[in-house]
């Protein structure tokens, strides 16, 4: 009966393993994305950036030209405003304003890592040939440290989770409760969905 | 597509100084409805959002454009409308907490509260969007008639969930479906004022409670043109309440959209025109909708016009936080004209 059981549990178990390993395996899609990327020439690369750059250029030119308007609206409207939700608001856009300034020049003028890359590969003697290999090894890296990176989120997000229905559980106030509970629902999604790349 | 755009827009204009010529029974807030629940975003754009892809500071008004999210998002927003002065005095009437100091200060002569206060808790990402609503709470009162006075009071609390999820079916054909379960308190009277005196009429104040489960289906499907036209259909109020009231009606409908992203320079532009009800009492007149979104860097600028008014509003997102302020329009009885006076303000904070 005892053994009967057990094997009820270990059939039980090897499923679930198979099951766990068949959602955690590379799929088709990430498959090509991996050759994809391992595959990329510099010549590529290069014409990727430059786009690039030029996206910035307009998005970041975007965010400096709508961070001022924020921040002179809200200057205008903080002045004339007699409300006080209203003046909050205001002052609000104004910070926004600062930032939204401050977030397109980084946009424009430093941009994301690949821009930094590719300057500095820009600049070397490498072969083009050479500078593909690089790219062919920071790629490997690249992929390794953003699936680190979804490791650790989905392990946050998962202790987040466990605590904060944890303490729903214990919490007399129907209220709080609920909303423990939905931060801790909503938090284990966030959990799964970077466990489980889909 | 341009000559056919003029033509709707030349109809929608001539019906909506059509439906301005009609008077009310009291005046009315032109983006505050009882049964509706909606962002600072989606009251400027008149409710117009069937068709909008990205609504930035809460859930898409559609299930089906769920999968088109482009990137995750998980954020708290709080909003207000001008009259906050007033939210605890309705708070305490739907806990049935009169007070005759209550009442002087509500019900003084021909003074008009309009209230909105929500808070939402959103989450957004490809395949799930949910809102937790803690609470939201509507009020509404209107006292006329010097000789003896006559209130006409609404006043409305709702908490709940909302989830949506959706996919792609076929090649630009969008499909979803969001379940909604409401807990609401109301009260819905006109009365006497002197009749508060008495217990029958304090009675008549007496708050109404109702549980709420629906389960609306939506869908859009996107034309391969340059300015990327969709049409959406969206089927509301689809489920079951606990307790039927005359005063709470909440029919099921179906609701139409259509909508268009005009190439522009910089930024993105969406324009959507709606057949939808937001109060179930309009004329098919007043269902239309027209609302436009323009995004452009860290800037939400929108507006929207329909039956009940005219809103324009700007809301900026940055990273962590976000605010946003909208101006609407409202209307007063036997008087055509409108007052800019409902400011609804809105503060947001993401994870």
């Amino acid at each position: 009966m005892l053994k009967r059981f057990m094997c009820n549990w270990a059939g039980r178990f090897s499923l679930m393993l198979l099951l766990v390993m068949a959602m955690m395996r590379v799929t088709p899609a990430q498959a090509a994305e991996d050759s994809r990327i391992d595959s990329v020439k510099w010549e590529q690369f290069a014409q990727e950036v430059e786009t690039q750059k030029e996206r910035d250029y307009k998005n970041g030119l975007s965010y400096i030209i709508s961070g001022s308007l924020a921040l002179a609206g809200g200057i205008w409207g903080a002045n004339i405003t007699e409300d006080n939700a209203e003046k909050g608001v205001y002052t609000v856009f104004q910070t926004i304003g600062i930032a939204s300034v401050g977030y397109g020049a980084y946009v424009w003028k430093i941009g994301g890592e690949e821009r930094s890359v590719y300057q500095t590969l820009q600049n070397t003697r490498f072969t083009n040939e050479q500078k593909s290999h690089f790219l062919k090894s920071y790629n490997t890296e690249r992929k390794d440290r953003e699936r680190r990176d979804r490791l650790i989120r989905a392990l946050t997000h998962g202790l987040i989770a466990g605590l904060n229905i944890y303490t729903a559980s214990i919490q007399k106030n129907d209220g709080i409760k609920t909303g423990l509970y939905f931060i801790g629902g909503v938090n284990l999604l966030a959990a799964i969905s970077f466990t489980f790349e889909f | 597509m341009q000559w056919v755009l003029t033509n709707a827009f030349l109809i929608f204009f001539l019906g909506i100084s059509g439906a301005q010529a009609q008077t009310l029974s009291f005046s009315r807030n032109a983006r505050t409805f009882e049964t509706q629940h909606s962002s600072l975003v989606t009251k400027s754009l008149a409710h117009s959002c069937l068709t909008i892809i990205d609504i930035p500071d809460g859930l898409p008004c559609n299930p089906s454009m769920t999968a088109l999210n482009k990137k995750p998002l998980f954020g708290v927003e709080l909003l207000l409308s001008n009259g906050y002065a007033s939210l605890e005095s309705v708070r305490k009437l739907l806990d049935g907490k009169i007070t005759q100091e209550m009442v002087d200060t509500m019900f003084s002569q021909g003074k008009v509260i309009q209230i909105e206060a929500n808070a939402d808790v959103n989450f957004k990402s490809k395949y799930l969007n949910a809102q937790y609503t803690p609470i939201t709470v509507k009020g509404f009162s209107v006292v006329r008639n010097e000789a003896n006075p006559d209130v006409e009071l609404y006043a409305i609390e709702e908490k709940g969930f909302t989830f949506q999820s959706g996919l792609e079916v076929f090649n630009d054909f969008y499909a979803g479906v969001q379940a909604r379960f409401i807990n609401r308190k109301f009260i819905s009277q006109r009365f006497k004022l002197v009749q508060l005196g008495t217990q029958v009429g304090k009675d008549l104040i007496k708050p109404k409670e109702q549980i709420a489960t629906y389960i609306e289906p939506g869908a859009t499907y996107f034309l391969a043109k340059t300015w990327r036209p969709r049409v959406s259909v969206f089927v509301a109020n689809l489920g079951y309440v606990s307790k039927q009231y005359e005063e709470l009606k909440t029919p099921v409908e179906a609701q139409y959209g259509l909508g268009f992203s005009p190439p522009v320079g910089w930024g993105d532009l969406d324009i959507s025109i709606e057949y939808r009800s937001m109060n179930y009492e309009e004329s098919d007149i007043e269902k239309l909708r027209l609302g436009a979104l323009y995004h452009f860097g860290s800037m939400y600028l929108s507006g929207g016009i329909d039956g009940n008014g005219i809103s324009g509003g700007v809301y900026y997102g940055l990273d962590k936080f976000n605010a946003g302020i909208v101006y609407s329009t409202t209307r007063f009885v036997d008087e055509e004209s409108f007052f800019a006076q409902t400011v609804y303000v809105q503060l947001g904070w993401q994870i």
